[in-house]
């Protein structure tokens, strides 16, 4: 469904480093690694928010970084991203802000409607249409950010720190929230948090990343089994290691 | 000294690429708007909703600038006029000011200074929280949205802005004659339309408000994409783009003025 193969991207220095990566059709991927590991340009690079130097990115078969602006919108438009700080329209509502992507795809203004309310019921907002983003709370924008994300029910789903600045409750509500997404609409998801605990539970797969490579890929056992001092420091919280 | 001959060269050299890359950039923007909408991408609604809210309301800004300019400039010019008994040739010299020069420059910079420094605000805020990465995630292209509708939302304020500042300008011109040199507005009006002044006159001050307009569209949107550093970048921002619009505008101004000028 994702496959990236030896992704490679500098800015001033390099941020990735040859990442090969696979998500498998309806599951859940969490990519974890330490602060500027490269996974949120990975995220980036993923949706074609950022062009990378080399490699090749494949999503729903179709390769995103040779692609005409046309496919590549194609494939844009087959992907919802939650960023890390949510980025909600200012400007619109939260049901404007929900609503939005099926209103640019020209649906009925009552569909959109239903839909919208739909969507903030899943994340636990009814109601709330009509607030601005500026009078929420860091979680209600941050849910709002994934009803938005996800109401297209797009194929893949990217979440750059879905739990950020959330209370523990509010965490584990957040990534049932991410596995009933996979199992109701069969999205595939990638999904960055710095929340190991509660991350690792909810996943398929998790794909550690440091210095920007994917150091292991697999399940949660899979991963803990390699005896990687990396891995095993950053996944026990380790102060002495490597890191 | 040849530290110091260093050290200039440099600079000079640095301030040459600085502003080689700010108007391929504001060429980038204008191109961007014209592609979205020859492809028919620029969002109808969005530039109305821009029309409405940068346009008109910088309506009553221009007429209450352009009012007081047309009567200062009677003001300042009354004296000379009286003593040489030439008042009947109020309206003529109101007249090749304002259409010719102080109209559009005037609208240039007024628009400039609320229009172009809010879109720039605007602009700026929506690049540094991601909000303009979030269109793009929703394959929604931002010149099409955005870009095309404020470029081309900035370019008719200024032209209209700069119509209706002519004409106000010279009201406040003929209403200061009256009261201050006691020209009829009925003289003031034949001294404008003698024959001294002609379309070619107003034609030359709406290729003016033409360039201004283009200038205040595309830097303001280019120097708002390209905010970086969150609310302070947007502050860095929103200065550049004022400063460099001024100095754009009066550069536009002498072009047009020297290539343009009067036989």
């Amino acid at each position: 469904m994702i496959s990236l193969d030896r992704v490679y991207k500098s800015f001033e220095s390099p941020v990735l480093r040859g990442v090969s990566l696979h998500a498998r059709a309806g599951s859940l991927l969490g990519l974890v690694g330490p602060p500027g590991a490269g996974k949120t340009v990975l995220l980036r690079a993923i949706a074609g928010l950022t062009e990378v130097d080399a490699g090749k990115i494949r999503i729903l078969g179709r390769e995103m970084v040779q692609a005409d602006s046309k496919l590549r919108r194609m494939l844009q438009s087959s992907i919802g991203m939650l960023f890390q700080n949510v980025a909600l329209f200012d400007f619109m509502t939260v049901g404007q802000n929900v609503g939005f992507p099926l209103q640019r795809r020209g649906e009925r203004p009552a569909d959109v409607r239903e839909r919208v309310r739909v969507e903030l019921d899943e994340v636990g907002l009814s109601g709330f249409e009509d607030r601005m983003p500026s009078g929420l709370s860091g979680g209600q924008r941050r849910r709002v950010g994934i009803a938005r994300a996800a109401v297209t029910r797009p194929p893949v789903l990217l979440y750059d720190e879905p739990a950020a600045g959330l209370d523990p409750v509010t965490t584990s509500r957040a990534f049932a929230l991410l596995r009933k997404q996979r199992d109701r609409l069969g999205s595939t998801l990638i999904v960055v948090s710095s929340d190991i605990d509660r991350l690792l539970p909810a996943c398929d797969e998790v794909a550690v990343m440091h210095q920007g490579r994917i150091l292991a890929q697999g399940t949660e056992r899979e991963v803990k089994s390699l005896g990687d001092p990396v891995i095993d420091q950053f996944l026990e919280g380790r102060i002495d290691g490597p890191l | 000294m040849a530290l110091f001959n260093g050290a200039l060269l440099a600079g000079l050299g640095q301030g040459l690429v600085r502003v080689v890359r700010a108007v391929g950039t504001q060429a980038m923007v204008l191109g961007a708007a014209t592609r979205a909408t020859a492809q028919g991408q620029c969002d109808v609604e969005e530039l109305r909703s821009a029309l409405l809210r940068l346009g008109l309301g910088s309506i009553p800004v221009v007429v209450s600038t352009a009012v007081f300019v047309g009567g200062l400039m009677v003001v300042q010019s009354a004296p000379l006029l009286s003593r040489f008994g030439a008042e009947s040739y109020l309206g003529w010299g109101a007249g090749f000011g304002i259409l010719r020069e102080v109209g559009p420059v005037l609208t240039g910079l007024m628009i400039s200074g609320r229009v172009g420094s809010n879109n720039t605000a605007e602009l700026g805020t929506l690049t540094v929280t991601e909000q303009v990465d979030g269109l793009r995630a929703l394959a929604i292209d931002p010149a099409g949205y955005l870009i095309a509708p404020r470029v081309w939302a900035i370019i008719l304020t200024t032209l209209i802005g700069t119509v209706v500042s002519m004409l106000v300008a010279l009201l406040g011109a003929a209403a200061a004659g009256l009261f201050l040199l006691h020209v009829h507005p009925l003289t003031f009006y034949n001294g404008l339309t003698s024959g001294m002044l002609t379309w070619l006159d107003v034609l030359h001050g709406l290729a003016k408000a033409l360039a201004f307009g283009v200038v205040i569209a595309t830097s303001s949107t280019a120097f708002g994409l390209g905010a970086t550093g969150g609310p302070p970048g947007v502050g860095r921002a929103v200065g550049g783009s004022v400063v460099a619009t001024a100095v754009l505008i009066f550069t536009m101004d002498a072009l047009v003025s020297i290539t343009s000028r009067v036989q």
